[in-house]
């Protein structure tokens, strides 16, 4: 339990008939990126507003590094810290105030409020907006001005719903930036976003969540071995459709698909294949260019889960 | 603690940036500027108009321009301070402003008692001046029956009380309805139901609109109890409003 920031066992969410969430559990070490991947409506959000305290929770048990959340939910949310989807302020305040305001209910004395503001806004480049209303700004800076709110108390958890939803691509990129440097400060994040690929760019570990239930927690490394495909794709110097005849005769390849000067070959034993189609190729005197595992993304895997095909 | 004074602050500078300041102390000081020159003119903008025996009623003394501030107070001044304040929760609730707050750990009973008791001393401290400046003006613009000044202080003082109860009704049920307009109308509905009951003289002691008659009188004796009761019931507002607010999802 020690290196585990968070423990989830079971937790249960429904609204009136309607079951969110039919118990999840997962767990996260301390100083992982940790992804959350689900369609809409999957409970990712249920969930995350659980973690940070805004939902109540039917049953299960939460433990925020080692220590029941049920018991002490308001001292341990001092070491958490939330970025809603949709982050709210009040907008006639201005992101100094706003997070001073914030510090003040962390409890952190004036001094160090007054630092951290300054530190924040530059990491989340708003010291030119500093003393704007914040309802001026634009969904991106609301959004970063967000990020500084959740950092604002160095939680050691820090919960973050679609981070980058609203950023424009270099904005993503700031972002993306920000939190792979958290991981240097020993902070876990655990993060839920659409856009698979920067869960792929900065996560260690993925859950992803379908209807109410966890589908697969893993590494991405792990899923990525787990979900590979069993297809060689292959290159060569010259036309190669002769070969098709040969390859179907063999009984651990499924097909052969042919374009041009590429070939496609899938087959049902990849371990045997891995050892011994290159080998039959070469014997065929055709240069090989190139010669390839075709790797899935987590986007394949995420599809592939959720629509139920794993197999294919 | 911490909560607590947060949210002083942060009501401190919404009043300023949303003007409530302003408003509050237009519907409370505003008709004890208005009201003297008002009731000093008003017989000279009607003595054409109104027959001799009638006009020869409406002799106003610095008392009766009290008892008139008060009773401006009791209708328009308690409409401005419903409708200023009828959001107090509803608005952050519904709009999730409580959620950045709510995530770090922010208790609901420091954010409930310091919405209570900052708008509580904002009210008070402007119906004290309120008082002030009437009686002021009364006794610059008005010959006869004058009220002492610890008199008007035992008043406002009562009003005061009375301004306290309708906060913390007014809070309870911006916490429990979605939609502020509803409820400062429910507010309004349940100060008209009290004034109903308030004229059955069995229970009408123990029901917070006796401060008003009271105020009238510019007496503090036989009040104890309404005091005490008014500040029962407030307290029990405010301990279900923190209840609610505990156990509130706020997103």
């Amino acid at each position: 339990m020690v290196n585990k920031m968070l423990k989830v066992i079971n937790i249960e969410k429904s609204y009136g008939n309607f079951k969110v969430l039919k118990g999840i559990s997962f767990e996260i070490k301390k100083g992982v990126i940790y992804g959350f991947l689900g369609p809409n409506g999957a409970g990712k959000t249920t969930t995350m507003n659980i973690l940070s305290g805004l939902t109540n929770f039917n049953c299960g048990e939460i433990y925020i590094d080692g220590k029941d959340f049920k018991k002490d939910k308001r001292e341990l949310l001092k070491n958490v810290g939330y970025l809603p989807q949709n982050p709210v302020f009040y907008n006639y305040m201005n992101a100094v105030e706003y997070l001073n305001f914030i510090g003040e209910i962390s409890n952190m004395p004036k001094k160090n409020i007054k630092e951290r503001t300054g530190e924040l806004l530059e990491i989340v480049n708003l010291n030119n907006a500093a003393k704007r209303k914040i309802g001026e700004y634009s969904g991106g800076m609301k959004q970063r001005l967000g990020i500084a709110v959740a950092l604002f108390n160095s939680p050691q958890l820090i919960i973050l719903d679609e981070p980058t939803a609203s950023l424009d691509i270099e904005g993503r990129h700031e972002i993306l930036d920000l939190i792979k440097n958290l991981k240097s400060s020993d902070t876990t994040v655990f993060l839920s976003s659409h856009i698979l690929n920067d869960i792929e760019k900065v996560c260690d570990e993925v859950s992803i969540l379908n209807d109410g239930k966890i589908l697969i927690s893993d590494s991405i490394e792990n899923l990525k071995n787990k979900y590979i495909q069993p297809i060689f794709d292959i290159e060569f110097e010259e036309e190669c459709s002769d070969l098709t005849g040969k390859l179907l005769s063999i009984e651990w390849i499924e097909n052969v698909i042919v374009k041009n000067k590429n070939l496609s070959v899938y087959v049902n034993d990849l371990n045997t294949a891995k050892t011994e189609l290159l080998k039959i190729l070469i014997k065929s005197g055709n240069p090989i260019l190139s010669f390839e595992l075709r790797k899935s993304n987590l986007e394949d895997i995420f599809i592939r889960l959720v629509n139920k095909n794993g197999n294919i | 603690m911490a909560t607590f004074k947060a949210y002083i602050k942060k009501e401190y500078i919404e009043s300023i940036r949303q003007f409530k300041y302003i408003i509050l102390a237009v519907g409370i000081i505003g008709f004890a500027i208005l009201d003297p020159i008002m009731l000093k003119i008003l017989p000279k903008l009607l003595e054409n108009q109104l027959p001799q025996d009638l006009s020869s009623l409406m002799i106003f003394t610095p008392k009766s321009v009290v008892n008139n501030y008060i009773k401006d107070l009791c209708q328009i001044g308690t409409l401005v301070v419903i409708f200023t304040l009828c959001n107090i929760l509803s608005e952050e609730k519904v709009s999730e402003k409580f959620v950045f707050p709510y995530s770090k750990g922010s208790s609901p009973a420091g954010i409930v008692l310091a919405k209570c008791i900052y708008y509580t001393i904002m009210i008070t401290l402007f119906i004290f001046i309120g008082f002030i400046t009437v009686y002021y003006y009364g006794g610059i613009l008005f010959k006869g029956e004058r009220v002492d000044l610890i008199d008007i202080f035992k008043s406002a003082f009562l009003m005061s009380i009375y301004f306290f109860f309708i906060i913390t009704l007014l809070i309870f049920l911006s916490s429990i309805v979605k939609k502020g307009a509803i409820s400062g109308f429910l507010t309004l509905l349940i100060i008209f139901l009290l004034n109903c009951f308030n004229r059955v003289q069995s229970i009408g002691k123990f029901l917070p609109n006796k401060l008003i008659q009271n105020a009238n009188l510019f007496t503090l004796n036989d009040t104890a109890q309404t005091i005490t009761f008014a500040i029962l019931y407030s307290t029990a507002f405010i301990i279900f409003t923190i209840m609610k607010m505990s156990k509130t999802e706020v997103i």
